[in-house]
């Protein structure tokens, strides 16, 4: 049985009894209160009656023995007057709604008073005929009569008199019952409410004050806890049942966590001494630093990096061996790092010497948070790379000049062959325009891919300039469709352009064009003849995102991961096409890179690709 | 005052409630809790208090008494054919012997001789015995009736003017001859205007038949018998100014002395009363078993009889008219007062609605 009904079972009850008990004594008392009203009215009215018929009955009487004694005639209107209000009082009497012995009297009653008429009326006769034996007799039988008729009506009164103050009583002794019941059932109720008092104590609160007690002593640690008593089916019983069960399982999951703590305790510490091991001699220079920016720990190779002895390493400030160029940068990742942005880091950066120089290096940086994910401290990597950077610069800078040197000959050559395609055309065969057609495309490939290494290079000597303005999207991207609605009609492209009109972003404009050019000129190289191409743009947070779908070749899966490097091109598609440069995705990742945005792509071979560029809306300079 | 009784005045309901009320709370803690014996003593202790509750309902609580009922067998006395028929003097703890008599007369005569405790008869031998200054008291009217006691007379269109001078037969000191004497008064006539024979009842009709008399006073049966043995026409008359009423008295010391068993035997009629108001045709069948009266005759009689048992203002008024009588033959010594014959307590206290009598005293 549940609590609730354990507690509201036993209360309905005593209420259902109380409520009935309650009705029938008030239903009982209002019967016996109309039934009062009821015989008083009836009492008052018999009452009347008698009264007044016992007047008329004095006035004839007078009258009768006035007439008798005098003969006079001119009593009798009198006497016929009173009689006939006497016949009206008696009919008025007999139309009382009587019952029982009431009724019986009172028709008794009223046959007694006919008789007494009937020898009124004899012996008015009998004076009238001046028969005075008769009269006699009939004034005798009728003094008689009336005398016997007024014991009758002393009766009925005194029966009604009776029988109201019966029911008065009836009604004071109901209310004394009523009394009487109630209190009784007052004490009865009290009784059964100690009792159940009693029945609750030992059901409820002495189980409720012995689970406090072993929640108390779950509290205090104590875990070893076990029901005192048989458990009930109630929700007493069924909170005991589940919190000993609960201990039991929190004894077992507080056992396994503490054979876990010393196992992770150990393991803790083997990796606490690898690690430290791994630090200190690890050949890369590695240091420690606090969210702060101040260093924890300095390695050897990092110290002997920097030119310091290892002990003096650790008191050098951060800020003071990086150079003043990159420190806006650095700051800014950190700050980017702390806030959750990246987990991890890699940069190149000018650190400088104890000697006073400058050189490139490489830094891994990861932040180490706690469990509640506050940063505790970052882990630097730090690799020397001075010489590749110098090589890779000179590299660039040859790169730009020659590809500048390279550009003014082979637009003359371009030039050359166009003008001699368009003047021998007719004149020679067409195995020799086919040869200077191919020349000509040769020369416009190779132009391409010097145009192309040349901005690279250009890009990585730094040596470009970005120019920042308000970019509208849709305008950029539509001019583009313009320029290459001959290919796309050629090979029965659909392109479309979903980009609301008022995306702007703060961006490099030839830049960005340099990006999406790339991008649509490789999906119209490599979709097949009546495919489709889409551009969508839209903010993202405080980025935009800018997205050329096609439903082309696609990039194999096992070439993905070079998507974005040097001269890469798809197995799939070299065969397809076999003019492509290699570079145009190298260039919009180095592009996008430089400015401070994203590319991504992704692709199933067969059915299509999706790059996006994800720029920031608005340019800030570091 | 017992349980039983208040159970009875409040009401079986409150009292089905009062009593199922620990019993259910009883079965509820012995369903529920997980104590059987204390369960069980309470149960115990439930029971043990409603067989008291039943012992103080069923066990009567007056002792059981013996009294001897002088009676005059008699249509009037049905009330004590009822009671003993359906044993309700055993019901109330009484041993009722009873003391049958051809008339109430000699019933009070018992009476007063001490051979009985209480008599029931006619109003006259009680007025009769209390002039003789015999010290009775009423204590109960058993039934009235005002066409029971006449006068039968011979001949067709007699008139009762017409027994100036001739036998006319009458137990003495009974009602028949007060009734007697006021058909005779209303026709100017007195007992010294015709020959009174006094007869004994059992002895009335043989009078009747040869007769020997000229009309007799009496009350039925025997004037039904008288004028179906008659071999000429008779007539029956009846005073329109009498109301008998059978009456129970006892000596006056008892009324108090043996005030129990009196309340035991009043309480028998009174049942007997109710009995006969719910069943009328099985109270008439039983006074007719015991009066022998074949039921036609009974039934033209039966309608005549009020069986109630009262004290009304209609007895005193009769009391009183009859000691005006005694008084004018000089039959009486001394001036009786009516009131003192009359002791309306014990049945006042029992029935309130039973006594109408006013007291003048």
């Amino acid at each position: 049985m549940t609590l609730a009904k354990k507690i509201l079972v036993p209360f309905g009850i005593l209420i259902a009894i109380w409520g009935t008990l309650s009705l029938y004594l008030l239903f009982q008392f209002a019967d016996r209160q109309r039934e009062l009203s009821r015989y008083t009215d009836t009492f008052l009215e018999i009452h009347d009656v008698n009264h007044e018929l016992a007047n008329r009955g004095r006035h004839l009487e007078t009258d009768l023995l006035s007439y008798a004694l005098t003969g006079d005639a001119h009593m009798l209107p009198s006497i016929r007057s009173a009689e006939a209000a006497e016949r009206v009082l008696l009919e008025q009497l007999s139309t009382l709604t009587l019952a029982g012995r009431g009724k019986e009297l009172t028709e008794e009653y009223i046959r007694s008073r006919d008789k007494v008429r009937d020898m009124r009326v004899q012996a008015v006769e009998a004076i009238r005929l001046g028969d005075k034996a008769a009269a006699g007799f009939t004034l005798d039988k009728w003094m008689i009569l009336t005398r016997a008729s007024q014991a009758k009506s002393e009766d009925v009164n005194k029966y009604h008199s009776i029988l109201l103050g019966q029911h008065v009583e009836n009604g004071q002794r109901l209310m004394q019952r009523a009394m009487e019941v109630s209190t009784f059932f007052a004490a009865l109720c009290i009784l059964l409410l100690l009792i159940f008092s009693f029945y609750l104590r030992s059901s409820l609160i002495r189980p409720l004050a012995e689970l406090t007690r072993q929640v108390r002593k779950v509290t205090e640690g104590d875990l070893h806890i076990f029901p005192a008593g048989s458990l009930g089916t109630d929700e007493i019983g069924q909170l005991t049942s589940s919190f000993t069960e609960m201990t039991a399982k929190l004894r077992h999951t507080y056992r396994s966590l503490e054979e876990k703590a010393e196992r992770s305790a150990g393991e803790l510490a083997v990796s606490q001494e690898q690690f430290t091991r791994a630090f200190r001699d690890s050949s890369l220079g590695m240091c420690l630093l606090t969210p702060e920016g101040a260093l924890l720990e300095v390695n050897a190779a990092l110290a002997r990096m920097m030119g310091y002895a290892e002990r003096d390493a650790a008191q050098v400030r951060p800020l003071d061996i990086i150079h003043a160029e990159d420190q806006p940068f650095i700051q800014e990742q950190k700050r980017a790092m702390i806030s959750g942005l990246h987990d991890a880091i890699q940069v190149e950066v000018r650190l400088l010497h104890k000697r006073g120089y400058a050189f490139w290096a490489l830094a891994n940086a990861s932040l180490v948070r706690d469990t509640q994910g506050v940063p505790l401290y970052f882990i630097v990597q730090v690799q020397d790379i001075h010489r590749r950077k110098v090589e890779e610069m000179a590299q660039s800078e040859f790169v730009a000049l020659a590809s500048h040197q390279l550009r003014t000959p082979l637009t003359s050559v371009r030039w050359t062959l166009g003008r001699a395609l368009r003047t021998l055309r007719g004149k020679v065969d067409d195995g020799d325009m086919r040869l200077l057609e191919e020349a000509r495309r040769a020369t416009v490939n190779l132009a391409g891919i010097i145009d192309a290494m040349l901005t690279i290079s250009q890009i990585e000597a730094g040596k470009v300039t970005v120019r920042m303005e308000d970019v509208c999207v849709r305008d950029l991207i539509q001019a583009l469709r313009e320029e290459f609605s001959g290919p796309c009609k050629e090979k029965r492209l659909g392109v479309r352009v979903d980009i609301p009109p008022t995306l702007t972003l703060c961006t490099d404009r030839r830049l960005l064009r340099e990006c999406v050019s790339n991008l649509f000129s490789n999906a119209i190289k490599y979709t097949p003849p009546g495919g489709s191409i889409s551009f969508e743009a839209g903010e993202k947070g405080s980025d935009v995102r800018i997205t050329v779908s096609d439903t082309g070749l696609g990039i194999p899966m096992h070439q993905q991961e070079r998507v974005f490097s040097k001269f890469f091109r798809g197995d799939n598609v070299v065969m397809h096409e076999p003019n492509g440069t290699g570079l145009g995705l190298y260039l919009v990742a180095t592009v996008v890179r430089l400015l401070r945005g994203k590319a991504t792509f992704r692709s199933r071979e067969g059915e299509g690709t999706v790059f996006s560029i994800l720029l920031p809306k608005e340019w800030r300079d570091h | 005052m017992p349980f039983g009784t208040w159970c009875l005045e409040l009401g079986t309901f409150p009292c089905v409630v009062l009593l199922s009320l620990p019993l259910s709370s009883t079965l509820f803690f012995f369903l529920h809790m997980r104590r059987p014996p204390v369960a069980i003593i309470g149960l115990g202790a439930v029971v043990a208090l409603a067989g008291m509750v039943a012992i103080g309902f069923f066990t009567p609580t007056r002792g059981s008494r013996t009294l001897t009922l002088a009676y005059p067998s008699l249509i009037s006395s049905a009330l004590i054919y009822v009671a003993e028929d359906r044993g309700f003097f055993t019901q109330e703890g009484m041993e009722v012997v009873l003391q049958p008599h051809s008339v109430g007369r000699d019933a009070v005569r018992s009476l007063v001789e001490g051979k009985a405790d209480a008599a029931v008869a006619y109003e006259t031998p009680l007025l009769r015995q209390a002039c003789d200054g015999k010290d009775l008291v009423a204590l109960a009217q058993l039934h009235t009736s005002e066409r029971n006691t006449g006068l039968i007379l011979r001949g067709t269109g007699a008139d009762i003017v017409s027994l100036k001078g001739k036998a006319v037969g009458v137990p003495r000191g009974t009602n028949a001859e007060f009734v007697l004497q006021q058909l005779l008064r209303f026709h100017g006539l007195t007992f010294r205007d015709i020959i009174v024979k006094d007869i004994p009842l059992p002895a009335s009709l043989e009078a009747w038949e040869k007769g020997e008399v000229q009309a007799l006073a009496l009350w039925n049966p025997i004037l039904s018998d008288a004028a179906q043995a008659a071999r000429e026409q008779t007539q029956t008359v009846f005073s329109d100014v009498y109301t008998e009423s059978s009456v129970l008295m006892v000596r006056s010391e008892d009324s108090a002395r043996r005030r129990g068993a009196l309340e035991r035997l009043l309480h028998a009629f009174k049942r007997a009363e109710r009995f006969m108001g719910e069943h009328p045709e099985e109270g008439r069948a039983i006074v007719q078993r015991n009066l022998k009266i074949p039921p036609e005759q009974l039934a033209i009689f039966w309608p005549h009889f009020d069986f109630h048992v009262t004290l009304s203002n209609v007895l005193m008024s009769i009391l009183e008219n009859e000691a005006a009588w005694f008084r004018d033959q000089g039959e009486c010594p001394f001036p009786v007062q009516t009131e003192m014959l009359i002791d309306p307590q014990l049945l006042r206290s029992m029935d309130p609605l039973a006594v109408t009598l006013e007291s003048k005293l």
